[in-house]
Order: structure tokens, then sequence, then C-alpha cells
């Protein structure tokens, strides 16, 4: 009786404590994975809305101010530009983020697709988590916020 | 007569009065107070932490007190809803507005907690027992005390040689001491003695009443618990016992376990038919065991393995003492653990107060360079992202006052101009306990955003739209 009642407050924490840990790891990952998707999303609203600056200023002089169109090349620069500039020195990337901008007469979308180093799930083998963000920014309606991802 | 009589009951109970208070208070008190003591040691640390350095000062002076008042009041405090009121008050107490009384509260409520849990907890008062440590309590321990020497002498005399008697057996899951058990041929029995005056009465559901006469002559109920209870928690613990040792004893024809309450006292009435033991007077025992017809007789050598195996079971008077020791082993191992899981617990408290900063905190940034880059100056951008932040951060669940804001408008311009907005935040965690000790965390996030020269109008007074 005395031997089975022994220490069983510490036989108890210690077939607990991996259960302790691996909730706190997964708080400190989920935390992380949060931040690093609302990061990745604010670039690509950024980037997305610096395209939306480059309109094709010929057609809108042709047109007295009424014919308002993206300049494609210049948007795509402008958005590619901000990426390059931004998206490397925002978050501890595993995979640097794939990135795709689509341009439309309107509309630049931008989409990004990176992953994040994990801390407690390398543990088991998971040493990464793909985040995603995307946004659009129209030069008619104004700006959009991020619509998923 | 018998003369083979086995005295378990520690020394003291033998040799006439006996304080009540050395017997149950005085020990309980003291083991108590060590408990309380031990856990302070750990709890003011902790709970100091996050008020340094007045929550250590003050943490420490309420454990200080309390364990000071503890030997003064003794258990007559009630330290359970001074418990209720302690927690209740660290719940409600402001502790910006007064530092330094949380963790004298929370040491407070741990500290009363243990007190009341070392002095039976709920068991206590609420089945109308005297409270430990009353006079009533001392005197009704002194009596019970007599009565069972005197029901052990009375035994001893008149039972004869083949029976054993032992006297304050204590066994593992047991109810307490088994005040008197007989084992001889007409089988093992348990008396549980109960000294006390009065009219005592059980109903056919099993309940105990107990009514005394006051001085005015006018009846009161008093205290008597359920002594059939207490007599059959023994008769497990006892069966369980010679069940595992003397398994033989238990096969067909099994060996059945008495009970027995018996009432020494000479102004008892006794009206205890419906009782689930026999229940009798002192001068009915000897015969009402003697004249017993059991299913298994017991041989005298079944009779000795019997008092052998339950004499090493109980461990006689070292028994106690391994208790103690299991009990102060648990409560250093609880001592041991307890940081660790409520560091961890309010570890992961502030990781999640820490993310969730960092996420509004992006936002803010975000906010705040977008709202800059719809400025038609640098000045104005400026005057833009202050007003921005401070609009959206109490919604984003940010303290204004700890927001801090800087900016780089030095490349704003109308054509491939941006602005930068950078905020950084402190993140409070000083009223969590435990990790109040942490330097204060500070988030930080950045965002860049191209002045939008359409849609702030800068492009048209510079003249690129006609």
């Amino acid at each position: 009786m005395a031997r089975r009642s022994s220490a069983q407050a510490l036989v108890w924490f210690t077939l607990a404590l991996p259960l302790f840990i691996s909730i706190a790891g997964l708080a400190i990952d989920g935390g992380v994975l949060l931040a690093s998707r609302r990061q990745l999303q604010s670039v690509a609203d950024g980037a997305a809305r610096a395209g939306a600056t480059r309109l094709d200023l010929d057609r809108l002089r042709g047109s007295g101010g009424t014919d308002v169109q993206l300049d494609p090349t210049l948007a795509r620069d402008a958005t590619r530009s901000y990426l390059a500039e931004r998206l490397a020195r925002e978050l501890d990337w595993q995979v640097l983020p794939t990135t795709r901008i689509d341009v439309a007469t309107r509309r630049v979308r931008v989409t990004l697709q990176g992953a994040v180093h994990t801390a407690f799930l390398r543990v088991v083998h998971i040493d990464s988590v793909p985040v995603q963000a995307s946004a659009f920014a129209d030069v008619q309606y104004g700006i959009h916020a991020g619509d998923g991802g | 007569m018998t003369t083979r009589v086995v005295e378990c009951r520690r020394p003291t109970v033998g040799l006439g009065p006996v304080p009540a208070s050395a017997r149950e208070a005085g020990p309980r008190r003291a083991v108590g107070v060590k408990r309380a003591a031990l856990v302070a040691v750990v709890l003011v640390p902790l709970a100091g932490a996050a008020e340094p350095p007045q929550g250590w000062v003050l943490a420490a002076l309420t454990a200080l007190t309390m364990l000071l008042l503890v030997p003064i009041v003794g258990e007559r405090a009630p330290w359970g809803w001074l418990t209720v009121l302690f927690a209740g008050a660290a719940f409600v107490t402001p502790r910006r507005q007064l530092p330094g009384l949380g963790p004298a509260l929370f040491v407070a409520t741990g500290v009363s907690l243990v007190l009341w849990l070392a002095g039976g907890g709920a068991r206590g008062p609420r089945d109308g027992r005297p409270r430990p440590g009353s006079r009533e309590r001392q005197a009704q321990l002194l009596m019970g005390l007599s009565g069972e020497r005197h029901v052990g002498q009375v035994l001893a005399r008149e039972l004869p040689q083949e029976y054993v008697l032992i006297n304050g057996l204590k066994l593992p899951r047991g109810a307490g001491d088994i005040d008197h058990l007989v084992v001889g041929p007409s089988g093992v029995f348990l008396l549980e003695t109960k000294t006390m005056a009065g009219r005592i009465a059980c109903d056919p559901d099993g309940r105990w009443h107990r009514t005394r006469l006051g001085r005015a002559g006018t009846p009161y109920a008093a205290y008597i618990g359920d002594p059939a209870a207490q007599v059959q928690r023994n008769i497990f613990a006892v069966r369980d016992c010679l069940r595992s040792q003397l398994p033989g004893l238990f096969r067909r024809p099994p060996l059945w376990i008495e009970g027995l309450v018996v009432f020494p006292h000479p102004r008892t009435e006794l009206d205890a038919e419906h009782c689930r033991v026999p229940a009798m007077r002192l001068d009915q025992a000897t015969s009402h065991i003697c004249l017993h017809v059991p299913q298994r007789p017991l041989q005298p050598p079944e009779v000795d393995r019997v008092v052998d195996t339950l004499l090493v079971e109980g461990q006689d008077r070292t028994y106690p003492a391994v208790r103690r020791s299991q009990s102060a082993q648990a409560l250093v191992e609880v001592a041991l653990v307890l940081p660790i899981v409520v560091g961890l617990l309010f570890g992961t408290l502030a990781i999640s107060r820490v993310v969730q900063a960092q996420t509004a905190v992006v936002a803010v940034a975000h906010e705040a360079a977008r709202a800059a880059a719809m400025g038609t100056s640098p000045a104005d951008a400026v005057v833009r992202m202050r007003q921005r932040v401070d609009l959206v951060a109490p919604g984003l669940g940010l303290d204004p006052r700890a927001v801090a804001l800087d900016w780089d408008v030095s490349a704003f311009a109308a054509e491939r101009g941006q602005v930068s907005a950078t905020v950084t935040y402190r993140v409070d965690l000083g009223d969590l306990p435990v990790v109040g000790w942490v330097p204060v965390p500070t988030v930080r996030a950045q965002h860049v955003e191209w002045v939008d020269p359409f849609r702030s109008g800068l492009a048209r007074l510079d003249g690129v739209v006609p």
C-alpha cells in the first residue's frame, strides 16, 4: 500500500508532462503561424495596392479622366518591385514564398504562398507549415482587403 | 477471562484522562501549520514575482501573519469561508491600482485552503458534530476514550481464554481505529464503542438519532453520526486484508465478519432494532459473541493466523508514522510539480497574449501606412498616420498608451513615392501570476505603402492628370 501510493503525483506529472508541453508547443507554433499569416496578408495587400497605382496615363488623358485603366506592364513591375523589397525581410521563411501576379485592366491580384519554420512541431517531423495570402486592388472601386488565403 | 489482549493504541490512551487536544486537535493543527508553511514557501516567491518587489514583501507578510494566527485561533477559524473570501477578493481587486495586493491575496487563499483541508475540509461541522478543538469535542473525546477503555476491560474479563482481543487496531482503508476486534472460535467481531448518554434510536432507513435532556429538562438533539457505517467500513477493511492474506478462510463456507455497536454508558436508552449491524448495551456484548453460531467456526490455529495477519497489516504503531510520511511526501511532490504546471499554464497564456499583440500590431502598421499613403504632403501623411493609429489600436485590443508609432515619409512623392509606418507595442504581462517577472516583451511591425497619388488628389495637384 505504501509503495503503491508513494510518488503518485510525480508519476502522474511525468505522464502528463508531454501533454502539457505539447499544448504549450502547439500554442507557440499556432501563434507563429497566425502572425505569419497576418504579415503575409499585409504584404499581399500592399503589393496589390502598389500595382494599382500604375495607371495608363495616356488613356486617362485621352479620355478626359473617364477611362481609368491600369498599365499592365507598369502595374506588374510595381507589384513585383514591392514584393521583392518587402517579402524577404518580413519573415523567416522556410521556403521563400512563390508569388503570382495577375493584372487585368482594372484589377491587380496578388497570391503569395510560403512556408514558415516551426519550433515544436519539428519534434514530430513537421519542420514548416504552409501559409498563403491573396489580395486584390481595383482601380475603379478602391482598395479591397485581402479576400482570404 | 482472556489474557490474550493486544493493545494497539498509543500508550497515552490507556493511562487515564488524555487531553483531547493532544490526541486530535493538537497534532492535526500542527500538521495543518506545517503544510500551510510549506505551501507558503512555494507560493510566496511565485505570487510575489507578479509585482516585485512589493509583491514578495506583502505575500510573505501575509503568510507569516496567517501562520502566526493559527496557533491562536486554532481550527475554530472558518478557513473554508476565508478561502472563498480571499479568492473572491483576489478576483475583484484591481491590480494596477493596488499592486502587491494580488500576490498577498493569492497566498492567503492558498494558505487558508490548506488549513481548511488539514482541518477535515467539508467533513467538519456539516453533520452537527462539535468543531475540532471545541470544549464539547474535547469532552466527547474524553468520554469516548474512557468508554473504550472500560469496554476493553470488560471484554478481557468476560471473554474465555480462547478468544483474542485487539484494541485500537488501525487498518489501511479502514474508517479510523477499530475500537475492539475479537477473534475466537465463534468468528471475527468488530466492536464500535459509542459512549453516549441519552436516548439513541435507529430509524428503519438507517438514520441515527440521539436525544438528550438539557438542564431544564428540555430534550435536544445531539450528535451521534452513523456508527453502523463506521463498523461496516471497518468490516470491509478487515475482509480485504484477510481475503488477500488468508484466502483459504473465504472458501465455502466463507468466514463471516460480524460487526457490533456497543453502548457502555449507563444512561443510554437504546432503540436500535432497525440497525444494519447488531447494536446493544455492553452487558449483552460478551454473550452475543460467545453464543454466536457462525457458518464457519475458527479453529485455534486459524484464530492465531487471523490475529497475526491483522496485526502485521495494521503495522501496529508504525502505521500512523507511515501515513504521515506518505502525506508529507505527497505534499512535497505537489510542491515540486505545482510550480511547473502553473508556469506552463500561465506561460501559454502569456504566449497567446504576445501573439495576439503581434497580429494586432501588424494590422495597426498596415492601417497607419495606408492612411499615410493617402496624404497630400509628408506632414499630412504623419497626421493621418497618428489619427489612424489612435482610431484602430483600441479596437484591435491594444492599449493606446503602450503603442509607439515611428514613421518614414522621406520618400513621400507623387511619383513612385512611399511611406513607412513602424509600430512598436509593449505587451503587458504584469497581471499574470508567475510570468509577471518576465521582461516586458515588445512586438514590432513595419508596413511600407506606396503613395497613391490619384486617390489622394496629389497627382492632380502635380498636374499629372489634366
